[in-house]
C-alpha cells in the first residue's frame, strides 16, 4: 500500500501539515517495505480554488492508497472517496513518523467526513 | 429605464425601497436578483403564472473514448474537472465554470455539455408590477451566473427596477450592469458610511449615475450628508425613523402600498430619478 503523508517538511521527523489541498509536501510510503519512496513537493500550494481537487488527483495519479492529513475539504474529500482513497486524521500528532507509526498500529481515526468547507466563487 | 437598488449591505431597508418605488412607479417591471435570498415577492405577494428552470452547461465524459490523457485537468484554470487514470473523469459541479474549455482541448473528443440546474426564474404580476426572481438552488456555490441570465429576462417596452444582492461582490457587480441608474440605500451610521464607500467603488467603476436614499435618516450621525457633498452625489429621499414605516416593515408590507403619504413619496423619488437620468 502506498500512503501518503502531509507534512510541512520533507523528512519522517516534519511536522505533520493540518492542511490537505495546500499541505507543503506529501511523503509517499510504501507501507510494505516501509521505504520513503518519494517527496512531492505540492504544486498546489498558491492555486486558487479547487486546490484539494487538483492535489487529490495528482496523489490518485501517483497510485496513492491512503492519505494522512489535518483535515480534508469537502472538494478534496469527493475525489479522494471517488478514487478510492482511504483518509485518515494526523490531528493530535506531531511529527510524520508518529502519524505513520499510529496509522500502521491502526489508531489513525479514519477521516469519514469532509472538515472545514471551502466555498469557491 | 433600468434603475438598479443596491446597498452596502442587508439589512437598510433596500428591497422595501425597490419595492415601494415600483408600486408608486408601476406600470414597471421589478428584478429580484439576490438570488440566494430572493424577498421582494414576500413584500409584493404576486402570484407566480410560470417559472422556468436556469442552467448551465456541463461537462460530461464519455469514458469509451477517453484515454486519461489528462489534457482536460492541466487545461482547467479552476480544478474543475478531474482525471483518475484507470478509473474515471468528471466535473465538479461547485467548482466547475462551465467556460467550454474542456470539451474544446480534449483530443479525444470524449467531452460533452449537457444542462445543470442551478436554479430557477419565476415570473408574476401584481398592482401592475410584472415580477422577475432569480432564486438559487441550495448547496450551489455561485449566484453570479444566474445574476447575469437575468437581464435577458427584463420585460420589454417596461422600466425595470433591479433589487440587487447586498454586499459589494461579483454578483453585485453583475447586477448593476445594465442599469441607467444605481440608488444606493444607506443608513447614517458608521457601518453604513463604510459600506456605502464600498458600494461607491463599484458604481465609479462601472461609471454609472449614483443617488441616495438615507434611510432611519433622523437617528445618527450626520456624516451620510457630508459625504454626499463631497462626492457631488444627490440624496434623492430621507425616510425618518418613524412609527408609521416602521409598522409597515413589521407586518411585511410594503409602505407604499397602504399609506397615500409613501406612495406619493415614492412617486416623487421616481421622479427624481428620471430627472437624474435625462
Ligand atoms: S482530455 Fe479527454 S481524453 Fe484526455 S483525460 Fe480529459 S476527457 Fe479524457
Ligand atoms: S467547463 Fe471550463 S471550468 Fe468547467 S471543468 Fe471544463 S474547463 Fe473547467
Amino acid at each position: 500500500m502506498i500512503i501518503a503523508i502531509a507534512t510541512t517538511g520533507d523528512t519522517l521527523d516534519s511536522p505533520c501539515d493540518p492542511r490537505f489541498g495546500r499541505a507543503g509536501n506529501f511523503l509517499l510510503i510504501d507501507s510494505d517495505t516501509e521505504e520513503i519512496i518519494d517527496t512531492i513537493k505540492n504544486p498546489n500550494i498558491a492555486s486558487g480554488g479547487g486546490a484539494g481537487i487538483s492535489t487529490s488527483q495528482m496523489l490518485a495519479n501517483r497510485g496513492v492508497n491512503a492519505v494522512i492529513a489535518g483535515a480534508v475539504g469537502p472538494n478534496s474529500f469527493g475525489v479522494l472517496d471517488a478514487a478510492q482513497i482511504a483518509m485518515y486524521s494526523s490531528a493530535g500528532f506531531s511529527t510524520a513518523k508518529d502519524a505513520y507509526s499510529a496509522f500502521k498500529s491502526g489508531e489513525l481515526k479514519r477521516i469519514s467526513n469532509p472538515g472545514s468547507a471551502g466555498r469557491f466563487h | 429605464m433600468i434603475v438598479s437598488v443596491a446597498s452596502g449591505k442587508g439589512g437598510t431597508g433596500k428591497t422595501t425601497v425597490a419595492v415601494s418605488l415600483a408600486i408608486s412607479a408601476a406600470p414597471i417591471a421589478l428584478v429580484d436578483s439576490d438570488v440566494e435570498e430572493p424577498n421582494a415577492n414576500i413584500l409584493l405577494r404576486a402570484d407566480h403564472s410560470t417559472s422556468r428552470k436556469a442552467s448551465l452547461p456541463f461537462p460530461v465524459i464519455d469514458m469509451k473514448k477517453c484515454d486519461f490523457c489528462e489534457k482536460c485537468s492541466d487545461f482547467c484554470a479552476y480544478n474543475g474537472i478531474v482525471v483518475l487514470k484507470g478509473l474515471k473523469v468528471f466535473a465538479v459541479p461547485e467548482i466547475c465554470k462551465s467556460c467550454g474549455g474542456c470539451k474544446i482541448v480534449c483530443p479525444q473528443d470524449a467531452i460533452s455539455e449537457e444542462p445543470r440546474d442551478i436554479g430557477y426564474i419565476k415570473f408574476g404580476e401584481r398592482l401592475g408590477i410584472q415580477i422577475v426572481e432569480g432564486e438559487l438552488n441550495i448547496g450551489e456555490s455561485s449566484s453570479t451566473p444566474l445574476v447575469r441570465m437575468l437581464p435577458d429576462y427584463f420585460p420589454s417596452g417596461r422600466d425595470v427596477i433591479v433589487d440587487c444582492p447586498p454586499g459589494a461582490a461579483h454578483p453585485t457587480v453583475e447586477s448593476l450592469r445594465a442599469a441607467d441608474f444605481v440608488l444606493l440605500v444607506t443608513e447614517p451610521t458608521p457601518f453604513g458610511i463604510h459600506d456605502l464607500e464600498e458600494a461607491l467603488v463599484i458604481t465609479d467603476e462601472l461609471n454609472k449615475k449614483v443617488g441616495l436614499v438615507v434611510n432611519r435618516a433622523d437617528i445618527g450621525t450626520s456624516d451620510i450628508e457630508n459625504l454626499a457633498i463631497e462626492r457631488n452625489i444627490p440624496i434623492l429621499m430621507r425616510i425618518p425613523f418613524s412609527t408609521d414605516i416602521a409598522e409597515h416593515y413589521s407586518r411585511g408590507h410594503s409602505p407604499a402600498e397602504f399609506s397615500e403619504y409613501w406612495r406619493e413619496q415614492f412617486a416623487l423619488l421616481w421622479q427624481k430619478i428620471e430627472e437624474q437620468v435625462r
